[in-house]
């Protein structure tokens, strides 16, 4: 990091809040998140501010594990929508009663708890992403993206095969049940099932970032960042190559699966087609960009990332309905309407990013602090 | 490209007739691939970069290719689908006088170039900058590069079906006994081997061609030598536009009937990821090799084992097979049949 205060020592140097202020600030930070949708309770569109709320956190999540994998371990992967469907059905299935629907499909539940859902949505997408590492193991850099690219086409294959019906609904997709928390303290006592997306989102994505933390700054951490680096170099100082991308593998897939999980809740009904070609790459895309704009290889840019990637499509629409964007139809027009629109500076922030500032939203972060701790001075 | 369109017209026949028309059939889809594998091969070569904007490049030179031939200039959402309704202003009206055969001849010319210009026009604005960087920001940018262009096509010329004739359409066949093959079957298989026998002369007798060569063996010594790497890397983006250009112009005709959507052409580059890939990234016959052996397999997989996995409820195998053929032969050869292994040092 380029900036960064004196530290005396190897303990402080390690420790995951070196000091007050970042205790601080953290507390300030989890206050205000769980504060959020009481907050916006407040607000005259209550539900478009939590489901904005619950994408930045499913993305924050989904997208620190790609981090971990492309950012900190260097294996590219184009995949991660599959990952992300594997963890939607597969959550979907343990987490929601058997049901038979009207049109007579029967889908296979258990009805467990939302949490075994978002757990057993991260473990089986974790043994699948295991399962892809040994081609990692083989394969350099590029043909890896590829042979991740062909994960999103069997993806798809898979999704909507009728023989998986049960479990993914083939070209009908599956129901998956909200999620309904409780709430004693409060007189009510009920959330709404948004609210508790949100909430479940929430405690996902607080222990995605717990993980991702102390992964950064741990062994594992600097094994993967020595793949990455050198991976030769790393296998003669004593680093297991092999270990080191088996484990990313699986831990990129677990959050992805987890993320996956919250966003089929999210859908109420997750549809195989969404999560496969070519709409499973635009979402292996949208992921790529939030690690690209948001700082590649650091744990806080994944969320920072999450941010810009979920309130651009939102800005886009709210700047057209001022008709501040006059150039831009509304969505549905078929020509150059909001969704081209976002789509299209979705492609040039990716580009304009890796052009001018590699690290991301995290490198501007970065260089604002440096410039304010110094002010007025340069440096 | 469902199954069924694959396998027109075959139930009758015999099981030889049977596999001399579906290979035909397959070799037409092969050439395709390896036009389109060329053009990836040849960007990875020089610039060692995966240009994932080629989707998007065969995409431009399709849509430009119909706006040449139906004489349509690209209005927004309202640019009508055919030449029906051609909008050409009054002065430019011969142009549709011309026989269908040379109006598309020249129309693929024209395409190719301008899709070989805007090729280096990427590089110079963009890539050009990237030299020296990491890789992984390069190929992203093309990443990001095939977003803007695909989305700015379908802003340009609207969402609405177009219509590409050709002066091969699908009623026309050639037919050998019970045996049918389209004429622009035929068609893509010569264009395939007319361009790649193009490119091999290219790159073994010409001066720019032994430079590529050069530059792709050994960047920095060519740089020693008075080669200009840069001229390299734009004539190599400028065949990549080509190449994808020509792709398009008869992708459309042989698999969608000439029916121009978004979707189908854009993903049709990254089904040939797989060809370039078996073949090996860095090598020009591998490409073509890779791009054939796919087409044969997807064609003839459609055919004998799509049965097998319907029966497991497991339907459009043949979407799939190339992946799966993919995957079996990296995990052998992790740089593909031809490719050069990488010599790693720390």
């Amino acid at each position: 990091m380029p900036d960064r205060h004196l530290r005396t020592s190897y303990k402080e140097d390690m420790a995951l809040l070196p000091n007050r202020v970042n205790r601080f600030w953290l507390t300030v930070l989890l206050v205000a998140l769980v504060a959020y949708p009481f907050f916006a309770r407040t607000l005259p569109a209550t539900d478009f501010w939590i489901v904005l709320a619950v994408l930045v956190l499913i993305g924050a999540t989904g997208g620190l594990g790609l981090n971990l994998l492309s950012g900190f371990a260097g294996q590219i992967s184009l995949g991660h929508a599959f990952f992300l469907g594997v963890g939607a059905f597969v959550g979907a299935t343990v987490a929601t009663p058997a049901t038979t629907t009207l049109s007579g499909v029967s889908f296979w539940g258990l009805g467990w708890p939302w949490w075994a859902g978002a757990l057993m949505g991260g473990l089986v997408a974790a043994v699948l992403g295991v399962l892809v590492a040994p081609a990692a193991v083989r394969l350099r850099g590029l043909y890896l993206s590829l042979v991740t690219l062909a994960l999103v086409f069997l993806g798809e294959w898979l999704f909507t095969a009728p023989a998986l019906e049960p479990i993914t609904g083939a070209v009908r997709g599956r129901p998956s049940r909200p999620i309904s928390m409780g709430l004693p303290l409060l007189d009510d006592g009920a959330l709404s099932n948004n609210e508790s997306l949100y909430f479940a989102s929430l405690m996902v994505a607080v222990v995605a970032f717990v993980i991702g933390k102390n992964i950064a700054r741990s062994r594992v951490g600097r094994a993967f960042q020595a793949t990455r680096d050198r991976d030769i170099a790393a296998e003669v100082i004593g680093v297991n190559v092999t270990w080191a991308k088996l484990t990313a593998f699986g831990l990129s897939s677990f959050m992805a699966g987890a993320a996956g999980y919250l966003l089929g809740v999210f859908q109420s009904n997750p549809l195989g087609a969404n999560f496969g070609g070519a709409p499973g790459l635009l979402i292996s895309v949208e992921y790529i960009a939030v690690i690209v704009i948001g700082g590649i290889g650091t744990v806080l840019g994944s969320a920072l990332g999450a941010i810009f990637v979920v309130a651009l499509p939102e800005l886009v629409s709210y700047l057209t309905q001022q008709g501040w964007l006059p150039f831009v139809a509304a969505t549905g027009s078929g020509s150059f309407d909001e969704a081209a629109f976002s789509t299209i500076l979705f492609g040039f922030f990716i580009v304009v990013f890796l052009i001018f500032e590699p690290l991301g939203l995290f490198g501007i972060w970065l260089r604002l602090r440096k410039y304010w701790k110094g002010w007025p001075f340069s440096y | 490209m469902s199954g069924a369109s694959l396998l027109a017209q075959t139930e009758s026949l015999s099981l030889v007739e049977q596999i001399i028309q579906l290979t035909v059939q397959g070799l037409s889809l092969g050439g395709i691939y390896a036009l389109i594998a060329l053009g990836f091969v040849i960007i990875y070569k020089s610039t060692e970069v995966i240009n994932f904007a080629h989707g998007g490049l065969m995409l431009l030179g399709t849509y430009l290719l119909f706006s040449l031939v139906a004489g349509v200039i690209p209005s927004g959402a309202s640019t009508p689908g055919g030449e029906a309704n051609s909008n050409l202003p009054e002065w430019l009206a011969w142009w549709l006088d011309i026989p269908i055969a040379w109006r598309f001849a020249l129309s693929v010319l024209i395409a190719a170039l301008l899709v070989g210009l805007f090729g280096v026009f990427i590089e110079r604005t963009l890539l050009h900058r990237m030299v020296g960087q990491p890789i992984f920001a390069v190929v992203l940018i093309t990443l990001g590069l095939e977003l803007v262009i695909s989305t700015s096509i379908q802003v340009l010329w609207g969402p609405q079906q177009k219509v590409l004739s050709s002066p091969f359409p699908p009623t026309s066949v050639l037919r050998i006994g019970d045996i049918a093959i389209q004429w622009a079957n035929i068609w893509a298989i010569v264009a395939m081997i007319v361009a790649v026998f193009g490119f091999f002369v290219f790159f073994k007798y010409t001066r720019y061609g032994v430079a590529m060569r050069a530059t792709a063996f050994d960047q920095e010594a060519s740089m020693a030598m008075g080669i200009k790497t840069t001229t390299v890397f734009a004539i190599a983006w400028a065949f990549a536009g080509i190449l994808a250009a020509v792709a398009g112009a008869f992708y459309a005709p042989t698999r969608l009937s000439g029916f121009i959507t978004l979707a189908p052409v854009r993903f049709a580059a990254l089904n040939a990821f797989p060809a370039a890939i078996l073949g090996g990234l860095d090598s020009l016959g591998g490409a073509v090799v890779g791009g054939l052996s796919i087409g044969v397999a997807q064609v003839l997989s459609a055919r004998w084992l799509n049965p097998i996995f319907l029966e497991l409820d497991l339907p459009n195998f043949h979407l799939v097979f190339p992946y799966i053929l993919m995957i079996g032969v990296l995990l052998v050869r992790p740089f593909g049949l031809f490719g050069t292994p990488e010599v790693r040092r720390v």
